[in-house]
């Protein structure tokens, strides 16, 4: 066999392929941390631009309610852009957040929730609970059919919650959470039903309604297996239409819905006539679509891109508080340095979350101050006074903690230098350089492992760093307990490693008690307890950004300011 | 020639078995597996995470875990993926012909401007047009295809509004992101063109072929080009694969279908049966190319024979 002449070495082609995947792979692999439970996986990019802005953060926020489309309301499509394909819309296994904004058009929930914490009826017309929040009866719609034409009655409802009881493999958001509370699920008559939980459950509604706790019809689940996921009925506004991988889900109206509830402010079905969802990784692509008339509505916004967007007349931003654990760093008091609480005040008081509130966030969003976000009832604004950006009482701290500061300024304790380590989730945690930067003032060596996934789950899970960053969303108080129960000890998102029976008692003692009085002040010494223990230091309340065009009107915001609803929305 | 193209594709298998066993300990090393992706959304208990890791088949030994991958595609079934149990095999289906696309789209534009640039270049040697292109080739293999895309985007899409950015599957959604592809691979042909053609323009034959009176375009297309042509066409299946590998890149700035939207989500969240899919399909599809432009070298140069 003859070579060819002047052929040169053609491997380099598949070595690029193996650098490729090898790069992504190291960049997973790498170093820190990132939100937790239902945090959307990308995050508005930080930046380092200087200029703080003196705007407030935005509360032009779409009514709460929506109120019926005029007779002008014009249909058409609806493109809606997110920012990741999901795997699947699997009603009961819905993990990710672009999942969930689709699956929750299809599917509804027995009861909804808005802002302000107000409860409207869903699949259920009328609730009643036992005196210790353990047995809850629903009366269900009468007249509601799934997508198939086949009635939904209380037998579906039952069959939705006895298989969540019963699966070995749950793997939804809602449904895992709901799994180990579900006693039993049972029919009273075709349209009632009585679900009974293992503990009191206060808080039960909020769970109903999460727009990831869609009642699934569990016959089409069972014939279609595996590929229940990709051929979804449910009983809600809009149907399935088809899933073009890689590209976009449409979803058309169901011309039967009349059963809606009325936080939609629509007696009958959507006047859009196609939802499209597609899925666009890179932000400033997103923008572009918006801006080229492609998308109507887009989120996860960069916040660099915020004021130029907000100005622009064809456009309307808005800015909703996530409810839930603000933006903020665990420490980890089973390692040193941070097992000494002296260590952490003096964190506290070092970090100076205004300028990062400036700089990186251009102000567009607000200070925090403990482990529960201002939009709950139960927050304490009293817990506000507790600590100050205070550097000099940072530095006193650790004088007297023994940390004294060596000749390259960084503090030494018997032989050991103050060196701590900051987790940070790839494009989620932008402060943690300015936190790093006033870390070193007081005199830490504090470094930044950057993670991402899997890699930021095992690093806070690891323990083997001092001060992971962290967030969390959710729409009752009550769901703190998750991330701060010694039984999470070791595993994420439990970045703190505190075990203490105390704080135990107190989380689950606050979370069965019915009397809202009594609750918030149970909250209140929680929220206290966490602080004075010094076991995080609170960053910001995160602002979820979402732009649309001006002329998009009628959809509606759930509980938690994260997800859409579009059965009311047209076009005026 | 028959003999040799059998030999090339028996040598195929157990190079893409190597692939296969060395992405699957790549995916493995790194830390975290496919529950801990889904632990970063759902906060599961140690309880939930093992039931899930077992009825995933993630609790087995890594050999067992291979050993099945193995047998299923030795059957034709390249498993299932972890996150929404979609067979991988339909994943593919759905995403390799877009990619193919784009990167054949790539590969035209990267031929049409770069060879006709490099014969410019290398006929008006020396003078402003060279330099000119020269420049231009320079920009070219400069400019990250990341930002091109997105300022492409700006001009054709926001500013002037003629191209779509996302959701047009048909030629006109291929316009922009053909162009922040290729272009860069185009300014790699134009310097290899040019540079091959300027050596070829100073052998004795072309000489030869001009004394005998033959006009400007015979001698250039006919006979310089024609032996310019070979190294050219060697560095065009290399460009396969980082064009390949680019359409990762393109296909995330422009929400595109593909393959590298694929890979990219799949390496992410460790649904390790789709890496090592995509890996040995662009693998498989990288060997094939690179025999095709072997054959090729038969059809343009006749002197070379497979034996």
């Amino acid at each position: 066999m003859n070579r060819p002449h002047q052929a040169p070495h053609r491997w380099p082609g598949v070595a690029a392929w193996f650098a490729l995947v090898a790069l992504v792979l190291s960049a997973c692999g790498g170093a820190p941390a990132a939100p937790a439970a239902n945090q959307p996986s990308d995050a508005p990019a930080a930046t380092s631009a200087p200029a703080a802005t003196s705007a407030p953060p935005p509360t032009s926020t779409p009514a709460l309610v929506a109120t019926p489309a005029p007779d002008s309301a014009k249909g058409g499509k609806l493109v809606f852009a997110g920012n990741e394909e999901p795997a699947s819309i699997d009603a009961i296994d819905v993990v990710s957040v672009n999942a969930i904004e689709v699956v929750a058009q299809m599917f509804e929930t027995l009861v909804y929730i808005d802002q302000k914490q107000k409860v409207y009826p869903g699949l259920a017309t009328e609730w009643q609970r036992s005196d210790d929040a353990k047995v809850w009866t629903f009366k269900l719609v009468q007249n509601a059919k799934w997508h198939d034409g086949t009635p939904f009655n209380a037998q579906s409802v039952v069959d939705h919650f006895e298989y969540i009881r019963n699966a070995t493999d749950i793997k939804g958001s809602i449904s895992s959470a709901l799994k180990p509370i579900l006693a039993k699920t049972e029919k009273v008559d075709d349209y009632t039903v009585t679900i009974t939980l293992n503990a009191p459950r206060p808080d039960f509604l909020v769970d109903l309604a999460e727009p990831a706790a869609g009642i699934d019809n569990i016959a089409n689940r069972q014939k279609r297996g595996p590929d229940a996921g990709f051929n979804p009925i449910g009983t809600g506004p809009f149907k399935f239409k088809e899933w073009i991988r890689g590209s976009q889900i449409t979803l058309v109206p169901n011309p039967d819905w009349t059963w809606g509830s009325p936080i939609f402010g629509a007696s009958g079905p959507p006047k859009i006539d196609e939802l499209i969802f597609r899925f666009i990784p890179e932000a400033q692509t997103r923008l572009a679509t918006l801006e080229a008339g492609e998308s109507h509505f887009i989120d996860l916004l960069p916040f660099q891109e915020m004021k130029r967007l907000r100005e622009d007349s064809r456009f309307t931003v808005s800015g909703f508080l996530l409810p839930g654990m603000p933006q903020m760093n665990y420490f980890n008091t089973s390692l040193a340095p941070t097992d000494d609480i002296n260590v952490r005040k003096a964190i506290i008081y070092a970090t100076d979350k205004q300028s990062i509130i400036d700089s990186v966030y251009f102000g567009l969003v607000e200070p925090a101050y403990g482990p529960l976000s201002r939009a709950f009832p139960e927050y304490d604004p009293a817990i506000e006074k507790l600590y100050s950006f205070d550097p000099e009482k940072a530095k006193q701290l650790l004088d007297d903690a023994g940390w004294k500061a060596g000749a390259d300024g960084i503090r030494v304790k018997d032989g050991k230098r103050l060196e701590v380590t900051i987790v940070e989730n790839k494009s989620w945690n932008d402060w943690v350089y300015l936190l790093q930067a006033n870390l070193q003032e007081v005199g830490f060596d504090a470094k930044v492992l950057t993670t991402q996934g899997p890699s930021n789950t095992e690093a806070i899970a690891s323990g083997k760093y001092q001060v992971p960053a962290m967030g969390d969303v959710f729409t009752a108080a009550s769901q703190m307990t998750r991330d701060w129960e010694s039984k999470g000890y070791g595993t994420f998102p439990s970045g703190h490693f505190w075990k203490d029976k105390t704080l135990d008692t107190m989380l689950y003692d606050a979370q069965s008690e019915l009397d809202q009085a009594k609750r918030r002040e149970k909250y209140s010494k929680i929220q206290f307890y966490i602080m004075e223990n010094a076991l995080m230091v609170p960053i910001f309340e995160l602002y979820f950004y979402a732009a649309h065009a001006k002329n998009l009107k009628g959809f509606v915001v759930d509980g938690s300011g994260f997800y859409k609803w579009f059965a009311g929305a047209h076009f005026e | 020639m028959s003999y040799y193209i059998l030999k090339r594709v028996a040598l195929t298998v157990p190079m893409l078995l190597g692939i296969v066993i060395l992405v699957f300990m790549m995916v493995k090393l790194i830390p975290g597996d496919a529950v801990s992706a889904m632990q970063g959304q759902l906060k599961l208990s140690a309880e939930q995470m093992a039931s899930i890791r077992h009825a995933l088949g993630l609790d087995q030994p890594l050999y067992v875990q291979l050993g099945n991958y193995l047998l299923g595609l030795a059957r034709g079934d390249l498993g299932r993926s972890l996150f929404g149990a979609r067979p991988v095999r339909e994943l593919i289906t759905a995403n390799l012909p877009a990619t193919i696309q784009l990167t054949i789209a790539g590969m035209l534009v990267a031929i049409v401007l770069g060879i006709p640039l490099g014969i410019f270049a290398a006929l008006r040697q020396n003078t402003a047009w060279d330099v000119g292109a020269t420049l231009v080739g320079l920009g070219g293999v400069s400019i990250p295809a990341f930002w091109l895309g997105l300022m492409l985007i700006q001009l054709f899409a926001v500013t002037l509004g003629w191209l779509p950015i996302t959701g047009d599957r048909g030629l006109r959604g291929l316009i922009m992101p053909a162009l922040a592809l290729g272009l860069a691979e185009a300014a790699i042909i134009t310097r290899l063109t040019r540079a091959t053609l300027v050596e070829v323009l100073r052998t004795d034959y072309v000489r030869t072929a001009r004394a005998k009176g033959l006009a400007d375009g015979g001698v250039v297309i006919g006979h310089a080009l024609r032996n310019a042509l070979l190294p050219i066409l060697t560095m065009i299946g290399m460009q396969f694969g980082s064009l390949f590998g680019g359409a990762v890149i393109i296909e995330n700035v422009f929400a595109r279908q593909g393959i590298g939207t694929l890979v990219t989500q799949a390496v992410i969240n460790r649904d390790f049966p789709v890496v090592q899919s995509c890996v040995l399909v662009a693998a498989a599809l990288y060997v094939l190319v690179n025999l095709l432009v072997d054959v090729l070298y038969a059809v343009i140069d006749p002197r070379i024979k497979y034996s």
